[in-house]
């Protein structure tokens, strides 16, 4: 499987920064999965669980607000805010 | 003589107290510059990270199209001034407040408590400026400049570059500086480029004032403790004389008592 480069980051630092193999969260049109190689783009997120599939195939997840999702050439970013409780 | 020695001392003790509190100054502001920094280093990534996206917006031509972008709108010119907010800090809050007046600006939002006392608004603490302050402060500003109300947004704070060299500056965040980046062109942006802007918009003039209420609140604190260093050098310089001159003053008491009592004795 390729991996990517993903950073989700966030005012108080990032909550995430590794290698992943893909990211699913709820775009502005709907449900979205990035994997490497992705063409680059840019989307509005929705509020939202945000999961990651590592690189040693466990999963992960994030609560995030309202954010901005772009992806390059095979590095992805995600600026968010995390979950206020 | 005994007042001149009574008096001395109580002027070393009043200048020994001024010293303990320089150094309990200094110390707080040293062990708070460690969390602020990392605060505001964390804060800086992220502003980059916004800083690009916006700066990849800014080439695509459907974007050039949008009000956050169109300079001259007619507007007032508002300048956000991020200040400390407490003084004995040197020239820090001085540098800060002449710059800004300097600026010309019609409308000032404050940040700190000093720069809330010279515009005489509600206090708002630098320390306590979070995402969620940010937030509030940087949707109200784009509502103004979407309207018209203001042509132009500043922020006037204190950059921190080093240890040793902080500056006070101006930096422009509205209208979006125009940019001839043509290698994003291919970028699918969804749904489109305006909303993808208009969203980003506001989260980028909130992390631009955060990270210049963290940079700020750094360089208070690196300029209270420089302050506080020379404050504390001289109250010990001053104390050494002082001590010196209070021990001639005893001396030449007890040589005149000494004197007195021997011509007293009639030997």
């Amino acid at each position: 499987m390729k991996i990517f480069r993903m950073t989700i980051s966030t005012p108080d630092g990032n909550l995430f920064d590794g290698d992943i193999q893909s990211i699913s969260l709820r775009g502005a049109e709907g449900e979205l999965a990035v994997m490497a190689g992705h063409t680059p783009f840019v989307t509005i997120t929705k509020p939202g669980v945000c999961k990651l599939l590592l690189e040693d195939n466990t999963e992960t997840s994030f609560e995030t607000e309202e954010g901005i999702l772009s992806v390059w050439e095979n590095k992805a970013s995600l600026v968010t805010y995390p979950k206020m409780k | 003589m005994a007042t001149d020695t009574k008096r001395l001392k109580s002027r070393i003790r009043s200048i020994d107290s001024t010293l303990h509190l320089a150094k309990a100054m200094e110390l707080v502001a040293s062990t708070k510059i460690r969390g602020a920094s990392e605060l505001m280093n964390k804060n800086r990534q992220y502003t980059l990270t916004l800083e690009d996206m916006i700066k990849g917006l800014a080439g695509v031509p459907e974007c050039k199209k949008s009000v956050y972008m169109q300079k001259d709108n007619g507007g007032k010119v508002c300048t956000v001034v991020i200040a400390g907010d407490r003084g004995l800090a040197g020239g820090y809050n001085m540098n800060v407040l002449k710059l800004a007046d300097s600026t010309m600006a019609e409308e000032f939002i404050p940040v700190g408590k000093r720069a809330c006392e010279k515009y005489q608004r509600d206090i708002l603490k630098v320390e306590d400026f979070d995402y969620k302050e940010a937030y509030k402060l940087a949707k109200e500003l784009c509502g103004c400049f979407k309207s018209g109300k203001y042509g132009e947004i500043q922020i006037v704070s204190t950059n921190y570059v080093s240890m040793m060299t902080q500056n006070p500056e101006v930096q422009q965040i509205l209208p979006v500086e125009m940019s001839e980046d043509k290698k994003n062109v291919s970028i699918i942006y969804e749904p489109d480029e305006i909303t993808v802007l208009d969203t980003l918009i506001e989260k980028y003039v909130a992390a631009k004032l955060l990270v210049a209420a963290r940079e700020s609140f750094v360089c208070e604190l690196v300029a209270r403790r420089l302050a506080m260093d020379s404050a504390s050098k001289n109250a010990s310089e001053m104390i050494d004389a002082l001590t010196l001159e209070y021990n001639r003053a005893r001396q030449g008491a007890i040589t005149q008592e000494i004197t007195e009592i021997i011509a007293g004795s009639g030997i």
